[in-house]
């Protein structure tokens, strides 16, 4: 059995020296009777892209909103375990989930820029925290980020028109650009390219390689070939428990579980 | 200048000839004749027990009957502003949030109206008392009741927005500031609209009600002038009361949008 209980994966990637981003442990969450994550264990590291697969209903996403706390907004949810963010405990009653929240940006499955100019839907939140100040280096912050999202040659002529003028692909690039703006440590996605057509998709993931050099990204995919490609480690669910956790080329080639096995090859899920 | 007495006979002439009306638009298949003789009947039935109430208010002329009877209108007006939402809030919210937005500013705007700028004696005379409150809460509903429907329904459409804003870590009052701005604007928009066309588009029905009962012209633009003022201030105020309150209830201490507070929109 490979199941990790001490949340590292097995791998036999002996480069892998890297720092602890988020560590978790014995991580459990109900809603109401149902339980739909049982006791996970997972260190997710830093600057890398950590993919998490697994059928509908698996508890992906569950726990990648457990990561900022966005998860508890269903009442009767119960969360148990920890969850901690270089060294800090997320679900502590004393943490600033504002605070929190501004370290862990979030993409989501459908893109969806605020009714603003293009301009505004990055410049609003740095400004609000204060990490911007004259105009210029507003100006200068808008264009890093877009630049950041390799979108900014494609809208630096029309930077204050509507952000919901763009396309579906270049809003997903917005949204990222929006969210790295506010220079968070982690960026969460879920399924970020899953309402993308496939030229998209393949921008998008070509990004997340660029943005793992900044950031550390968690995503949920459906996608096994998307995991595959961008993905240095990746966790497979199975009815809310973590089945297996590798890095992701030993998870693609020779899977230790049968069930990641099948899930992988097709022929489950 | 005195006023024309009306008689019941002289009413019954209007009455027929909006059986007409029914009539002819039955002829027309529009298939609503029903519905207008049936309204015009509640409307009968209502005002003329709404005038023995009155006069039996003016009659007594006692302070308790006039708050009764001004809280008996708050619960009404209460009760409309949830009827007409899309989503309510869970738990009586909408109600609770509503009636007292309502209490705070019509009752308040009445009161000070009353016993600072025109002061009847006593200040609760019900024929100056119970009109004013009845203008003041008609209109705060009518603001209320559009300014929460607009909040919580807009909430529920951008749901995603206001999340990811949450995500960038805006505090609430952030997150939902450009809602809660539309939402108090469609609140204010029909005063502020009927105070632009006031005396040029509309001749507004309190002045000439007022004109008609034999009351100088300028002595009635006067009061006309006050009282849509005061119907501003018991709107706006009721408005914004409504909003604040409204607004917070969709978040929680953990800076959660809680949409699940709110109940499934009415088909």
């Amino acid at each position: 059995m490979s199941r990790s209980q001490t949340g590292q994966p097995v791998t036999r990637n002996q480069d892998a020296n890297h720092e602890l981003s988020i560590r978790v442990r014995d991580l459990s969450l109900w809603y109401g009777e149902s339980q739909a994550l049982k006791s996970l264990n997972i260190d997710l590291y830093q600057k890398n892209v950590t993919a998490l697969i697994g059928p509908s209903g698996c508890g992906k996403s569950t726990f990648l909103r457990c990561l900022n706390r966005m998860n508890d907004l269903i009442p009767g949810v119960r969360i148990e375990g920890l969850v901690e963010m270089d060294g800090r405990d997320v679900n502590a009653r004393k943490m600033d989930e504002v605070a929190l929240r501004r370290r862990v940006g979030m993409v989501f499955q459908k893109p969806n820029p605020f009714p603003k100019s293009i301009y505004e839907n990055i410049a609003y939140a740095p400004r609000m925290h204060d990490l911007v100040g004259r105009k210029a280096e507003q100006d200068e912050l808008v264009e890093r980020a877009l630049r950041d999202a390799g979108l900014w040659e494609e809208v630096k002529d029309k930077l204050h028109q509507p952000g919901t003028s763009l396309s579906g692909g270049q809003q997903q690039r917005l949204c990222i650009a929006r969210a790295i703006a506010v220079q968070p440590d982690v960026i969460l996605m879920d399924e970020p390219t899953s309402a993308l057509d496939p030229i998209s998709t393949a921008t998008i993931e070509d990004l997340m390689d660029k943005l793992k050099k900044q950031f550390t990204i968690v995503t949920v995919t459906h996608n096994m070939q998307q995991a595959a490609r961008v993905a240095d480690y990746t966790a497979f669910f199975h009815l809310g428990e973590i089945i297996e956790y590798n890095d992701t080329k030993t998870m693609f080639s020779t899977p230790a579980t049968k069930k990641a096995e099948d899930y992988i090859t097709g022929r489950y899920g | 200048m005195g006023v024309i007495e009306l008689s019941w006979w002289q009413l019954a002439l209007a009455a027929l000839m909006v059986v007409m009306l029914a009539g002819c638009t039955a002829a027309l298949r529009l298939g609503m004749s029903r519905s207008l003789l049936i309204a015009a009947l509640r409307t009968v039935i209502q005002l003329a027990l709404v005038g023995l109430v009155l006069e039996a208010l003016f009659a007594a002329e006692r302070l308790v009957w006039v708050v009764l009877m001004a809280l008996a209108m708050l619960l009404i007006a209460g009760r409309e502003v949830m009827a007409r939402q899309q989503r309510r809030l869970l738990g009586g919210w909408t109600f609770g949030i509503g009636t007292l937005s309502m209490f705070l500013s019509s009752f308040t705007v009445a009161v000070l109206t009353l016993t600072v700028v025109i002061g009847p004696e006593p200040w609760y005379r019900p024929q100056y008392a119970i009109p004013l409150l009845g203008m003041l809460l008609g209109n705060t509903m009518t603001g209320v009741a559009l300014a929460l429907d607009r909040l919580t329904d807009t909430a529920c459409r951008q749901r995603g927005v206001i999340e990811n804003r949450l995500m960038l870590g805006e505090p609430w009052q952030v997150a939902i500031g450009d809602i809660r701005r539309e939402a108090m604007r469609s609140g204010l928009m029909p005063m502020i609209n009927a105070m632009a066309a006031a005396g040029v588009v509309s001749l507004p029905g309190m002045m000439t009600g007022q004109i008609l009962a034999g009351t100088a012209p300028g002595l009635a633009v006067k009061y006309q002038i006050l009282i849509m003022f005061a119907i501003t201030l018991g709107t706006g105020f009721g408005t914004l009361a409504a909003v604040t309150v409204g607004s917070r209830r969709l978040f929680d201490g953990r800076e959660r949008l809680r949409l699940d507070r709110l109940s499934a929109p009415r088909s």
